[in-house]
């Protein structure tokens, strides 16, 4: 997953849900904000160990999309966030997954408070809320349409120019 | 991280299987005018898109250069015909509720529309009044209103000192509404009209104006812009428009047009002449005026001021005090009618409206149905490259680009 380093201070081991183990380069560790909080404690302790740090509410396939995002991340200053090949590469990184996926990837994001990561889910799912019609939003949210049917008319009327 | 608790209770969830915070998110993060449609998914969406989170979770988790740049466009009297909202990066629309209606009072005309935050104000105008003497004439209005975005809503405010319709009016600094000038000429006359050259300044947080330095004359039909940045003292600048009429061979009676523009040195509240900005020959009067703020240049002096003239796009030069050519709209609109011009995110929007031989040619796309049909010519000043757009309004009254008020808001 990481790239090679001089020294094994420059890495750390971040533990996934189901137990599995992912080497990371500290520079793309930082990218969560979890993770560089935990980095910066440890070290503030002077510890020479590896340090570990397990993260129980994320599986290892999440982590592996997250870790990915951060490594291409890492390779950018915070401020080319404009970077035109950066958003490409974005929106070829969430256009993959189903939605279940995404899902997982936000609450990660949330999780290891990798903001830039988390904007860029919500965004995604949002342009994609809005192109739907509220049936399908029903169906692929499994949300209950709890209006009566005077009710649902109604506020079809208040908005009647996006029904047409 | 957001707080929703006012809209949803804990046993609800926005989107199931997905923390209620992650999902008021991801709900604001849907472009503004798609907010109403959502309504209809179920009560708890319809609640949420009522409050004031989605706006209020855009401004502080999107950057403002995610923030959706809106056009807000008044096609005809506000208190009778929806104003509408236009997101140019999703074409969509929305429209806003009528403005509170006055019973006294009809066809508001030659207002003047700005934003400060998600907020949308309407001042002043030419209207008819029922209760003037006589009541074909039309009257200023001093009135103010308010829209607020974040909660769906018009709230009148405290009047202007002076009636005015035709002003010059910017906002400065977030907090306040600078006016000058204007008159109570109405769309529907060429012509007449009364001036006014007072000058007065609103506070957006008291509700409160305030008189400061009139102009040093009478002038109306007249653009307003403010001048700040890091470094520099507050201007507000107040260019053209027309002052006393004079008559030809005594009978007929024309308005003698301004060629150069006061500046209000907030500061002192002092007016500069800045003098002529084109000779004689140039042209008759100034074009539509609309300026480019630069997020990213703090430094320069004026914000980019550029003027439609005919076909043919200016900008403002201040150290020379001239308009220099800048680009030419690449297609004119059919003859007779007019553009918007408009400024939104750092471009310049040359809108017309598409007509007969030129909508035909478009009808194989989806744009073929009733409702106007809009052609936006985009002009970016950073690399003077030319786009353009195509968007259907979902209004059917007509829109006349002469009387028609517009003005940007970001959410």
């Amino acid at each position: 997953m990481a790239s090679s380093s001089s020294s094994s201070l420059s890495r750390v081991v971040v533990k996934s849900s189901d137990n599995n183990l992912f080497v990371v380069n500290k520079k793309v560790a930082s990218q969560s904000q979890l993770l560089k909080q935990c980095i910066d404690n440890m070290e503030e302790k002077g510890t020479n160990d590896v340090i570990l740090i397990p993260l129980s509410n994320v599986t290892s396939n999440i982590l592996t999309l997250v870790l990915e995002y951060c490594e291409k991340h890492a390779d950018f200053a915070d401020d080319d966030n404009n970077n035109q090949e950066l958003k490409q590469w974005d929106h070829e990184f969430l256009k993959k997954f189903d939605y279940a996926t995404l899902n997982s990837l936000t609450m990660a994001a949330d999780y290891m408070v990798t903001k830039s990561l988390l904007n860029l889910c919500c965004q995604f799912i949002a342009d994609s809320i809005k192109d739907l019609t509220v049936q399908q939003i029903r169906q692929i949210f499994d949300i209950k349409n709890d209006f009566t049917p005077q009710e649902e008319a109604d506020i079809k009327n208040e908005n009647a120019w996006a029904f047409r | 991280m957001a707080d929703s608790s006012s809209v949803i209770d804990g046993n609800e969830t926005l989107i199931p299987n997905l923390p209620n915070d992650l999902s008021a998110l991801i709900l604001s993060f849907v472009p503004f005018p798609f907010h109403g449609r959502l309504k209809s998914t179920c009560k708890l969406w319809r609640s949420f898109y009522s409050s004031k989170t989605p706006i209020s979770l855009r401004n502080t988790h999107l950057p403002s250069s995610c923030l959706s740049h809106l056009l807000c466009v008044f096609p005809q009297d506000p208190s009778l015909s929806s104003p509408y909202v236009f997101d140019p990066a999703h074409l969509a629309w929305a429209p806003l509720p009528p403005m509170p209606v006055n019973p006294y009072v009809y066809s508001l005309s030659n207002f003047a529309a700005l934003s400060i935050g998600p907020h949308v104000y309407v001042l002043g105008g030419s209207v008819f009044d029922t209760r003037a003497f006589p009541m074909d004439r039309p009257v200023a209005s001093a009135a103010v209103f308010r829209y607020d975005l974040v909660v769906g809503r018009w709230v009148p405010l405290a009047p202007m000192q002076a009636p005015r319709g035709s002003l010059a009016a910017a906002a400065l600094g977030g907090r306040w509404i600078v006016v000058a000038g204007g008159g109570s000429r109405h769309s529907m006359f060429g012509a007449a009209g009364t001036r006014v050259g007072s000058a007065e300044v609103y506070d957006v947080e008291r509700d409160e104006w305030a008189p400061v330095a009139g102009l040093p004359g009478l002038r109306a039909g007249c653009v307003g812009f403010c001048a700040e940045g890091r470094g520099r003292r507050r201007e507000f600048w107040v260019m053209g428009g027309y002052g006393e009429a004079k008559t030809i061979n005594g009978v007929l009676p024309v308005d003698e047009h301004y060629k150069d523009a006061m500046v209000l040195e907030m500061e002192h509240g002092r007016w500069r002449e800045v003098g002529d900005m084109w000779e004689d020959e140039e042209r008759p009067r100034l074009g539509k005026v609309v300026t480019i703020d630069d997020d990213d240049d703090d430094e320069k002096n004026l914000p980019g001021v550029f003027m439609l003239d005919g076909n043919s796009i200016f900008r403002y030069n201040m150290a020379s005090n001239r308009w220099l050519k800048e680009s030419i709209v690449p297609r004119k609109t059919q003859s007779g009618s007019s553009f918007g011009f408009v400024a939104l995110r750092g471009e310049l929007h040359v809108i017309s409206l598409l007509q007969g031989a030129e909508l035909s040619a478009i009808r194989s796309s989806k744009h073929r149905r009733r409702g106007t049909v809009l052609f936006m010519q985009i002009y970016n000043p950073r690399n003077m490259s030319w786009r353009s757009l195509v968007t259907r309004t979902p209004f059917q009254c007509p829109l006349d680009f002469r009387t028609a008020v517009m003005c940007t808001i970001r959410v």
